[in-house]
């Protein structure tokens, strides 16, 4: 059943790697539904070599909840771009999609289609 | 992956690139990659400024020579394009060096960086800490280049 009051978030992600002669490795893409209760905090890193890594999305959510805006698109780089100490810095990268359906507008959700043209 | 750049294996001639310890700005919102990009030029004697949005980078080039620019596409307020259309339109900003470092690298992107603001060096996110140096030695090769050219 829909809960009337809940903001439901839907994050599109596209994880990518660097190779050694240029160019990346797509290594996941999803998507997956949240609301404003249960988004998570970070999204899982899939490099094998990287240990605890991850993107921090729950801030980017975070914020788009605080501004006045529906959708975002940006990128994040693995947390483990900065190391602990003695560990292999992941270069591995996210480019994602935030929407969010804010109560009032479920009936008619193709507003929110990101503009994947900007910037 | 620990970076394979060694400063000896450039071309003696593009050395002084390096070892002129240039003033970089970067213009990064992610936090994480700002840091990451901070700690790779400075470990090759970059002296680096950061700004997450182009209010502050606008700021600290009125406080400071900056050499070039690494200038991510997608920051909030102001995106990459608008940032880099105020440098080129500002005399004293006009020729200053800007790489775009973005995961939006597609063809028209570099289409727009390249026809409408002459923006030549595009590295799309993920990248290697060795493509990211060897990156910013080209713009710096380059547009020494086109400093010589405009003195002629």
């Amino acid at each position: 059943m829909i809960n009337q009051k809940q903001i439901y978030i839907t994050i599109e992600w596209q994880e990518q790697g660097p190779m050694e002669n240029s160019g990346h490795r797509l290594w996941r893409e999803d998507r997956k539904v949240y609301t404003h209760l249960n988004y998570p905090d970070r999204l899982e890193c899939h490099n094998p070599e990287c240990e605890d890594g991850g993107f921090e999305i729950g801030d980017r959510v975070a914020a788009l909840l605080d501004s006045n805006k529906l959708s975002e698109q940006n990128s994040l780089i693995c947390i483990n771009a900065m190391p602990k100490e003695g560990r292999k810095r992941c270069m591995h990268t996210i480019i994602y999609s935030i929407s969010c359906v804010l109560p009032f507008q479920r009936e008619r959700p193709q507003s929110l289609t990101p503009n994947k043209n900007s910037g | 992956m620990a970076s394979q750049f060694n400063l000896a294996l450039i071309p003696e001639r593009a050395q002084k690139y390096f070892e002129a310890n240039p003033k970089v700005l970067v213009i990064e919102d992610d936090k994480i990659m700002g840091q990451m990009v901070t700690e790779i030029l400075d470990d090759v004697g970059f002296e680096v400024k950061t700004a997450t949005n182009g209010k502050v980078a606008l700021e600290l080039l009125k406080q400071h020579r900056i050499d070039f620019i690494v200038l991510d596409i997608l920051l909030p307020e102001m995106d990459g394009f608008e940032i880099a259309t105020i440098l080129r339109e500002n005399p004293e900003t006009h020729d200053i060096p800007i790489m775009i470092v973005s995961a939006w690298a597609d063809g028209n992107n570099r289409q727009r960086a390249r026809e409408t603001l002459d923006i030549h060096h595009f590295l799309p996110k993920p990248f290697t800490e060795d493509e990211l140096l060897f990156g910013i030695l080209t713009l710096l090769v380059d547009s020494s280049r086109k400093g010589n050219q405009a003195q002629v």
